[in-house]
């Protein structure tokens, strides 16, 4: 380590070549370097360069206390350094002489000997308390960072964070006054936590059993919707075309119709089948339009219907009874969902002498019918969207689809009427799904949180065990003690951790809850800190389990 | 796995407002046997649930802080009162908003409106709508009742998950698709379709509310709710709350991608304004099917997982934060 030319004259004024041993005056020199800290901000924060040479003066004073204070060198007593040596195919460093104050915490002994993780012998290395060599030789301390963090001892990231972070070893009692920069010398720590590296794929020892944590039985889901028979195309569905018909020949079929069904009612309980085919059609209604010419097959059906229409509103109000059993006497289907367009003659002793039935396909009128499309203005378009979010299809109601006659469906609309009067809000009561609470259930507020109450919580450590093993995911690094539990630390029976450690890179992906569980089914009730390194500037992080509290008191 | 500790929420310095009740409907140890429980309406309005009656703005605003004025922060307040004119008359006890005789001058359309205000007008511009007479002959001040020029009402917007919680959860509102009602189950499918993360986002503040908590939109600090306690107006929010949708197996597409650096952002934000960020994962079992996730019913089997996340950086020096 260099120094560089200092402005102050005399005492510092001195230039060592690193690893040399000092003269009397080069010592003397170092003892009476000022030990005062450079000040860490001079005036307000600058937020924006704004180019004037105030500004870059103050710029470069800081920049100048940093580096004279980066570029210190440090001195040793030679004496008090314990001798190590580093033993790359072994893995670990092996000490000469016999360990100092940091034995306490750090190194294992093994074979009679003392020795040192990596990691360790690394550490204080920079502390200056060992000098470590390799093939007779003394490594500095760029050489050792090379040599002993390699991918089978310690990740660089892994000595990063757990050099630069507020931990100190009590037992080296060093506390140097300093800023924090990760190539310099480790300096101050005002926190203080001894280090123990967690012996990897052995299993973490709990102080408690874990509960067994057996999940809720599996309800099983019941199948509630009996498939309904939806009855197929229903002889009653009025489309738009037959009623456009049926309104424009309604007064031609109403007047005529007095003398024909007088004579028809014995003809009319046929049994027919209900799915929709071409009928030997009734006689009645229809025999008025078959002298009709360009639109038979049709205009039958949209008479047809409103006839029955006519009669069925006669027979609701009581004023005349319907002649005809309407239940049993079914109509082809001109609908688009499943055409029945071939309709073939009537019988001809139906039909009245002068009248001569046909029979006729109708597709070709089908086809001609509600061509245009109809253009929607873009307020209709997006009207239409949303009303299809939100309205319900009158249709797709299944009360409505039971009904099998218009008469059904007044009488359904009736009912409902009569509901909504009576009982409040149908929407929301006379449903499958009811809201959670009830009038007569909100007796206090504590009763009706617990009624609405239908989430469960539940907690990290449920169900960790089940979770498997992901290779390459965080693992946990390092047991962290607290330093002022040094009275009750011995390196062979540690204690409790205060905490476990997980590092990992900030381009890494964040722990999912997943991992989480995992790791912390592994830390047990010991808390997990993530370690995050990026570019010298540690944070950590905690994600911790919590159960909300209940607020009820206000 | 050592637990988050609770702390307490920090009190707001002034308080404006009294606390009525935790929410908007009847107890019965209040009020006895006989409860009028009040169904309140809404309307869909482009998508938005609108509380337009002054009376169920009042009750749903009032207790429980539900929804926000659409012309105001948060409270519907917006009045034309011109507020140093408020200021000069603030005996005079009235609802009324006072406004300058100058202001009257440039209203818009006069249309049927059925408001009035109180316009400060000068003695001499004297109407027979005057209050008992002045001694003093002297340019005196007085406040005299006109009709409202201007027509502006301010409406209760209430969010989604609002506007579902208080139909399903409590039974006290309804809302109408142009004057037909909606049931449960359609509100359920067509919120989805309106909001695709609304299931997930209403299961949260079901979950919330459940525990006596006012979750409110977090959009200001980049989460999904802020969690207060009583109220907006009593305590500052405790809690800033992200939440995820997982499955059994603990994952699932994230509502929002996370990586380190947004965590960092988020963590500052939080800590900046004296927040707890929390993650909440509502987790799913495995078996549910989606027609099952249909019905507002699926909450039932569904588990949700609290975790606080703090963060530590070493370089800054240390604040008062006791743990990690």
């Amino acid at each position: 380590m260099e120094s560089e030319r200092e402005p102050q004259p005399q005492p510092a004024a001195v230039e060592v070549p690193a690893g040399r041993v000092l003269s009397a005056r080069e010592l003397f020199a170092s003892r009476s370097r000022s030990q005062k800290l450079p000040q860490r901000s001079h005036g307000p924060k600058d937020f924006l360069p704004d180019g004037s040479a105030a500004q870059a003066e103050r710029l470069r004073r800081c920049r100048e206390d940093l580096w004279q204070l980066l570029a210190e060198q440090r001195v040793e007593r030679l004496g008090s350094l314990v001798a190590a040596e580093w033993r790359p195919e072994e893995g670990f460093v092996e000490l000469k002489s016999p360990a100092g104050k940091f034995w306490q915490t750090m190194g294992f002994s093994e074979q009679g000997r003392q020795r040192l993780h990596p990691e360790e012998a690394l550490y204080l290395l920079e502390c200056g308390s060992i000098q470590l060599f390799h093939q007779d030789l003394p490594l500095s301390i760029q050489e050792a960072y090379q040599l002993l963090l390699t991918d089978d001892t310690v990740t660089f990231l892994q000595y990063q964070s757990r050099d630069l972070a507020d931990w100190s070893l009590v037992e080296n009692g060093l506390s140097l006054p300093g800023t924090l920069g990760w190539s310099a010398a480790p300096w101050t720590w005002t926190g203080s936590l001894c280090w123990k590296r967690s012996e990897r794929g052995s299993s973490v020892l709990f102080s408690y059993e874990r509960q067994l944590n057996l999940d809720g039985s599996m309800q099983h889901l019941e199948d509630g919707d009996g498939k309904r028979k939806r009855s197929s195309s229903s002889p009653w569905s009025i489309n738009k075309k037959a009623k456009a018909l049926e309104n424009s020949l309604q007064p031609e079929s109403l007047a005529a119709s007095s003398p024909p069904p007088s004579s028809q009612p014995s003809q009319c309980p046929e049994e027919k089948p209900q799915e929709p085919s071409p009928m030997k059609g009734p006689g009645g209604p229809f025999q008025l339009l078959g002298s009709l010419g360009p639109s038979p097959g049709l205009a039958r059906e949209g008479v047809g219907c409103s006839w029955e229409n006519g009669r069925a509103e006669k027979g609701v109000t009581g004023a005349g009874k319907p002649r005809w059993n309407f239940e049993q006497i079914s109509f082809p289907n001109m609908a688009s969902d499943s055409r029945h367009t071939l309709l073939c003659a009537p019988a001809p002793e139906l039909l009245p002498a002068n009248v001569a039935g046909r029979e006729t396909d109708a597709e070709s009128w089908c086809q001609k019918l509600n061509q245009r499309k109809e253009k929607l203005s873009r307020w209709e378009r997006e009207h239409h969207v949303e009303a299809a979010r939100f309205r319900e299809d009158v249709n797709a109601d299944p009360e409505v689809q039971r009904c099998s006659s218009w008469r059904e469906y007044k009488e359904l609309l009736q009912r409902r009427q009569l509901q909504r009067g009576q009982s409040q809000a149908p929407h929301l009561w006379g449903q499958p799904v009811t809201p959670l609470l009830s009038p007569g259930q909100a007796n206090s507020p504590a009763m009706v949180l617990q009624h609405i109450s239908v989430l469960q919580t539940t907690h990290l450590a449920d169900g960790g065990a089940w979770l498997p093993e992901k290779s390459g995911g965080l693992e946990i690094s390092f047991d962290v003690y607290q330093a002022d539990a040094v009275a009750t630390f011995r390196k062979n029976n540690p204690g409790k951790p205060y905490a476990r450690m997980c590092i990992s890179g900030f381009d890494e992906p964040v722990p999912d809850l997943c991992s989480l569980k995992r790791l912390s089914y592994q830390s047990g009730d010991v808390p997990l800190i993530f370690a995050l390194v990026d570019h010298g500037d540690i944070s950590f992080y905690s994600f911790r389990d919590f159960t909300l509290p209940q607020d009820v008191e206000h | 796995m050592a637990e988050a500790v609770f702390h307490a929420p920090k009190r707001k310095r002034r308080v404006y407002e009294t606390y009525e009740s935790p929410l908007p409907i009847p107890f019965g140890q209040d009020h006895g046997p006989q409860k009028e429980f009040k169904i309140f309406r809404a309307e869909m309005i482009n998508n938005n649930v609108i509380v337009r009656n002054a009376e169920d703005i009042e009750q749903l605003y009032g207790n429980g802080y539900f929804g926000k004025g659409i012309l105001s922060r948060s409270r519907p307040s917006f009045t034309i009162s011109d507020p140093k004119v408020v200021a000069k008359w603030k005996d005079v006890k009235t609802n009324m908003p006072i406004i300058t005789s100058k202001s009257l001058l440039h209203a818009g359309d006069k249309g049927p409106d059925h408001e009035y205000v109180l316009v400060e007008e000068e003695e001499c511009a004297m109407s027979k709508r005057e209050d008992a007479p002045n001694e003093e002959l002297v340019q005196r001040k007085r406040l005299i009742c006109r009709r409202n020029p201007y027509r502006i009402f301010e409406y209760l917007q209430l969010s989604l998950e609002e506007a579902f919680f208080l139909v399903y959860a409590l039974g006290c509102l309804s809302i109408y698709y142009e004057k037909e009602p909606l049931t449960i189950v359609k509100l359920w499918k067509a919120f989805t379709v309106v909001q695709p993360t609304f299931r997930t986002t209403y299961m949260a503040y079901h979950y919330f509310r459940s525990k006596g908590w006012v979750p409110k939109v977090g959009l200001k600090y980049g989460t999904d709710l802020l969690l207060y306690r009583k109220g907006p107006p009593f305590y500052h929010a405790s809690y800033s709350v992200i939440t995820e949708l997982v499955d059994d197996h603990f994952e699932g597409s994230l509502r929002r991608p996370f990586s380190w650096k947004s965590l960092a952002a988020l963590s500052r934000v939080s800590v900046n304004v004296s927040k707890e960020l929390m993650l909440c994962y509502l987790i799913k079992p495995s078996t549910m099917t989606d027609k099952e996730m249909e019905s507002p019913e699926c909450m039932k089997r569904i588990k949700v997982q609290e975790v606080i996340l703090s963060r530590w950086v070493s370089s800054r020096e240390r604040s008062d934060q006791d743990e990690l």
